[in-house]
């Protein structure tokens, strides 16, 4: 009769456990961009791996989502005959929602799940045991540069993806659909203002933190057992680190409006 | 500790969940030499080495290094402590997104202030030495068994260390491949004068290598002796051990029958 009861104890020391390593991973992690060596390279080649090599998959997610803004939102408007504020109502979602949180999503299943494959690749193959016993810290060496690239990829990318998606949303509004040109610039200039742009800002470097903690955290942990051992355990903590990235993203969404707004 | 000892376990005791693997483990392992620690799969050799090197803490005993308990030190001492030990993993462990060169100029870069060019002339010496040349640009994924041993051999001897720790060396090697291996320690022990701590199967071989040789059995170090002693030791596990991985050779016909029926009755 007690093991049920056991077994949820267990389950949330285990849990509670799991929350203070990660605390101290994220600690040590951020404590590592400012210990020396400082070196460059690393951070330029996550950038690169990171940032630029998302910039296609960032620029077609953000321009077809601004096309469909464009196009529901001019059947939508129009209906009230309010087409006129169309550009305000595309780029209102855009930069306070849609940029922020679709550009975190992509960058998750992106480079989110190959973080966390490569760095438990690592870790099975013992090189992050390497890297301890030729006095490396594993947590500067490897984690660090990639927390660095991730702050300054994740906010530009969503900038990109915003600024695509305003055009998206133009070609299609305006262009295509036959809208006013003026009235959809002139309604996005004065809907918008520095409050918006500074809520983006504090959400994708936010999003972009979580996406790295989140999946470099599960993947230098993994030889811990929890989802299995070895290739498969890989595998698992990777699907793992996806879902509960998107999951944070989502919800630290939500209190980020909710304080900011 | 005398300074004959570079390392010292003393009553070394872990447990891993239920399972006790260590149960009171002494053993010291003398300067400049080569001590193999030898026992049957899944004895807890290589926790051994992961005590030494501080990567796992015991439950109860020392681990003395150089006078310093491995185990009640932590951050920038054991930092410290470790650019004092190489390590050949198993696996060589070598970073699979670094080639050859960079593995091996790896320890370098991150922890001396050594320039480029130094860095360069280092490593290509070693490689040089470990018959590498020529394969600084090629990955991991690229090498043989052997040659990834070699690399890993040569990234541990980057930061000229006091200790050189081998965790089975020759697993995964053919016969030939394997001996190019212990020649190369021969070689460069005997060029660096390091300390070596080697776990292996590899018994007869090892014993040619071995100054010390330390069986571990049942959690606990059996015997620390040479190679010579080990195998003339009246011991009867010692000896049934013996029996077991060299045959023949050095027991008589009816002690190995005797040892036999010991093993028939589960005492080894």
């Amino acid at each position: 009769m007690l093991q049920p009861i056991a077994r949820l104890g267990g389950r949330g020391l285990e849990l509670l456990n799991d929350i203070g390593r990660a605390g101290i991973f994220l600690l040590r992690s951020l404590l590592g961009i400012f210990m020396p060596p400082w070196k460059i390279r690393p951070i330029i080649k996550q950038v690169y791996v990171i940032g630029a090599s998302s910039f296609g998959v960032i620029f077609f997610t953000g321009a077809f989502v601004g096309m469909v803004l464009g196009l529901q939102g001019y059947y939508t408007l129009r209906m009230f005959g309010a087409d006129s504020v169309l550009g305000s109502a595309v780029a209102l979602s855009l930069i306070r929602e849609l940029g922020p949180v679709l550009t975190a999503l992509m960058v998750t299943g992106r480079v989110g799940s190959a973080i966390c494959a490569e760095v438990g690749i690592m870790r099975i193959s013992e090189q992050i045991d390497a890297l301890e016993c030729m006095a490396i810290d594993p947590y500067r060496f490897l984690i660090s540069p990639k927390f660095v690239a991730g702050l300054v990829s994740v906010p530009l990318l969503t900038a990109i993806f915003n600024i695509v998606g305003l055009m998206g949303g133009f070609l299609v509004g305006v262009r295509l659909l036959g809208g006013n040109e003026g009235a959809y610039i002139q309604s996005m200039k004065s809907s918008v203002l520095i409050g918006d742009i500074r809520m983006c800002f504090v959400k994708s470097v936010c999003f972009a933190l979580l996406i790295i903690w989140i999946c470099a955290d599960r993947g230098y942990w993994v030889h811990l057992g929890r989802n299995g051992f070895g290739a498969e355990g890989v595998s698992r903590a990777t699907t793992q680190a996806v879902v509960i990235s998107s999951v944070a993203i989502l919800v630290a969404d939500y209190v980020i409006t909710f304080i900011m707004l | 500790m005398t300074d004959e000892y570079c390392i010292e376990l003393a009553g070394v005791e872990k447990s891993f969940g239920a399972q006790r693997v260590l149960k009171g483990v002494d053993l010291p392992i003398r300067r400049g030499l080569t001590t193999v620690i030898v026992g049957e799969s899944g004895q807890g050799k290589s926790v051994l080495l992961k005590h030494i090197l501080g990567l796992v803490r015991p439950d109860a005993g020392r681990v003395l290094v150089g006078g310093t308990d491995v185990a009640r030190i932590k951050g920038r001492r054991l930092k410290e402590l470790r650019t004092r030990f190489g390590v050949l993993f198993q696996s060589a462990a070598l970073f699979d997104s670094l080639s050859v060169f960079e593995n091996i100029a790896l320890p370098l870069r991150e922890r001396t202030a050594m320039g480029e060019r130094q860095i360069h002339d280092k490593v290509a010496a070693t490689l040089g030495m470990l018959d590498l040349g020529g394969s600084e640009d090629k990955y991991p994924a690229q090498l043989s068994g052997g040659m990834k041993k070699r690399v890993g051999l040569a990234r541990a001897l980057q930061l000229d260390p006091e200790i050189l720790l081998f965790d089975e060396p020759t697993t995964g090697l053919d016969p030939v491949k394997s001996r190019e291996v212990y020649q190369i320690f021969h070689d460069t022990q005997k060029r660096l004068g390091y300390t070596s701590v080697i776990v292996s199967h590899d018994i007869p071989k090892i014993f040619n290598l071995a100054d010390y040789v330390a069986l571990l059995h049942d959690g606990k170090i059996r015997i620390c002796a040479t190679s010579e002693e080990m195998q003339r030791s009246e011991d009867p596990l010692v000896k049934a051990f013996i029996s077991r991985v060299m045959g023949n050779i050095y027991v008589s016909d009816i002690e190995s029958r005797l040892l036999r029926d010991q093993d028939d009755r589960g005492r080894f």
